[in-house]
């Protein structure tokens, strides 16, 4: 974990108000699921850093993939590569690099396939194969496809209107995938609905699965405690410093 | 850098830069940013009688240069801060200054007991919670119940007693000043601002608890205002807090009288803000041919 004064190395829009940044950060590497602070210029206000998942590191560069939302993403759409901007990370826990007997699964939701595009680059080295569903509102909302496929995963694709793929919840292509459970490990980011249904679905077939979780964020540090989860026994835990990703059994799922 | 040294009544700090509470954790959790010890003290995390497991989510919302947050002052407690928690900062010989609040006069005058026998050299009193046995009246809201929790601390814990001020109060210097009659060393202030964000769509508060207290840069002019306020009607030392994030708000806080200064939330956006902060205050000095940082203290020409 370090503060980095980066530089933009590029950025480009890829439709739909999604956007690849790259950023000289000379980081080695970080393990899929953790995430970094990135600073947003203060125009209108803006105050805190915003955290994205680190989706790839090449060379010195970090790669993040986002959706302009709101003022900060709004204001860093406009920056234009040599601009240099401040970059905290790699934070938190990724997702674990244990043993497993079964496939290996993904399950994403939008921009949450972000941390997958490392992920199967690194199990492909490990020589394992990372099988990836993949859901989104609409076909333009699937990113990556091509990255994820040349990283060497299987990617499965759902859309809410059925523009490609399967049409509907990417819960329920798993399910018509995997009728009896038979997975390994499961590994999700996405909205908070997903990895509940995620988290339901494997506790149904005693699958042991890991969510990346997504909270509001004041630091990234672990001093704001503005970040937290529940878990089971009503205990809070803070998202960016014991997660974001957490054993699905970990956590209140409902 | 010994222009920087302050003393505050009896507490002797290296230099002027203390991280605010509930912004630095138990000083332990940014030791890869820059060595603890190197600031004037730290603040812990408030601390409660027993463990606080706080509020549920969403806690905190950006707002424009601010943040509104009502974390419910989760915390370990102060037993376990004692055990677990204290030895880290003992090991790092910072000075430890540890917030603590209670629901309770009783239960503030518990919390200071357990602090008595510790190597804690001080205490900071949050005296922004709501009195559970009055009516849920914040403490600080009154002069009358401020200086009595003040009052009662001070006859259990001897070392030095810091009194943190809510700015939610119709007149400041009047609380401030029947604190300090009460045995206070010295005042900190401000704490957060009762605010609140509405989300149009849903028609709820942005927050869990509907308010909570807003910090940050948007807090700067009203804390700089009654520190002003509050330097001309007590002779206590004075600790400024309230959206300082680089030199020059510091700078404001020291003019208008404060002899220290806490820094909060410019540690969430620049984890090395207050390490940075003692740096370029020792360099402004040196450049200003200032000799010491007291030379600055209360310096403020108020128009005639
Ligand atoms: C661990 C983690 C990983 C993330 N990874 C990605 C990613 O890879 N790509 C991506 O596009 N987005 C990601 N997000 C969400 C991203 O942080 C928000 O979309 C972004 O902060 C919105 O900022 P804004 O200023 O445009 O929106 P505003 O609504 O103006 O933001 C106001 C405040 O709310 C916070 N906020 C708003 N939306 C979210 C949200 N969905 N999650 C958390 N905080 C929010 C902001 O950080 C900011 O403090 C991630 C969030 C977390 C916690
Ligand atoms: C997330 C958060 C948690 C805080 N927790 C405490 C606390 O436990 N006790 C306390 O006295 N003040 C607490 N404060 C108030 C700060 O110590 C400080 O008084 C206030 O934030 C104003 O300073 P700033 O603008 O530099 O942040 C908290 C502030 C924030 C933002
Ligand atoms: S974001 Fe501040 S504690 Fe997690």
């Amino acid at each position: 974990m370090k503060d980095t004064l980066s530089q933009i190395v590029y950025h480009r829009s890829i439709g739909n108000d999604y956007y690849r940044i790259g950023l000289k950060t000379g980081w080695a590497s970080f393990q899929p699921g953790q995430f970094a602070m990135l600073q947003v210029p203060g125009d209108g206000g803006v105050l805190l850093r915003r955290p994205f998942s680190l989706a790839r590191q090449e060379g010195e560069v970090s790669e993040i993939l986002y959706k302009a939302v709101g003022r900060g993403t709004r204001n860093l759409v406009k920056l234009q590569p040599g601009v240099p901007l401040k970059i905290l990370g790699p934070l938190g826990h990724g997702f674990s690099s244990s043993e497993v007997s079964g496939p290996r699964v993904a399950v994403a939701g939008g921009y949450g396939i972000a941390p997958f595009w490392e992920w199967s680059l690194q199990l492909a080295k490990l020589g394992h194969r990372l099988q990836i569903f993949y859901g989104a509102r609409t076909k333009t909302d699937l990113l990556y496809l091509d990255e994820l496929r040349d990283a060497g995963a299987e990617v499965q694709c759902s859309t809410e209107d059925g523009s490609a793929g399967f049409r509907g919840l990417v819960t329920d292509l798993l399910r018509e995938q995997f009728p009896n459970g038979k997975v390994g490990r499961v590994y999700s980011c996405g909205p908070w609905g997903l990895l509940q249904a995620v988290g339901q679905w494997c506790e149904s077939h005693s699958i042991p699965a890991e969510l990346s979780v997504e909270e509001a964020m004041g630091c990234g540090t672990g001093v704001c405690l503005g970040c937290v989860v529940q878990n089971r026994a009503g205990k809070y835990f803070r998202a960016c410093k014991e997660g974001p990703v957490f054993l699905a059994e970990q956590l209140k799922l409902n | 850098m010994s222009r920087l040294n302050v003393k505050l009544g009896d507490l002797s700090l290296k230099n002027p830069v203390i991280a605010a509470s509930g912004t630095f954790g138990y000083g332990e959790e940014l030791e890869n940013f820059f060595p603890v010890e190197s600031l004037g003290a730290v603040a812990t995390k408030g601390l409660s009688l027993k463990p606080r497991e706080g509020n549920p989510m969403p806690r905190i919302v950006e707002t424009p240069s601010g943040m509104i947050n009502a974390i419910g002052l989760q915390n370990v407690g102060i037993e376990a801060f004692i055990e677990k928690k204290l030895p880290y900062l003992e090991s790092k010989q910072v000075v430890v200054i540890a917030n603590i609040f209670g629901n309770t006069l009783e239960e503030y005058v518990e919390i200071a007991r357990c602090l008595q026998p510790t190597s804690v050299p001080a205490i900071e009193l949050n005296i922004s919670c709501p009195n559970v046995k009055a009516g849920g009246m914040e403490f600080g809201n009154d002069p009358v119940q401020a200086a009595r929790v003040t009052e009662a601390v001070r006859s259990v814990f001897n070392r030095h007693l810091m009194v943190k001020l809510s700015p939610n109060v119709t007149s400041l210097p009047k609380v401030a000043c029947a604190v300090a009659d009460a045995g206070a060393d010295s005042l900190s202030l401000i704490n957060t601002i009762t605010a609140m964000a509405i989300n149009t769509k849903t028609r709820k508060p942005m927050i869990a608890n509907g308010v909570g207290g807003l910090s940050g840069p948007a807090i700067r002019p009203i804390a700089v205002r009654m520190v002003a306020e509050v330097y001309r009607s007590v002779k206590i030392p004075i600790v400024g807090i309230g959206g300082i994030g680089e030199l020059n708000d510091a700078l404001e806080f020291f003019i208008a009288g404060a002899q220290a200064i806490q820094i909060g939330t410019a540690t969430f956006v620049e984890p090395n803000a207050a390490h940075q902060l003692v740096k370029d205050l020792d360099s402004y000095l040196k450049e200003s041919g200032i000799n010491h940082l007291k030379e600055l203290v209360g310096t403020l020409k108020w128009p005639s």
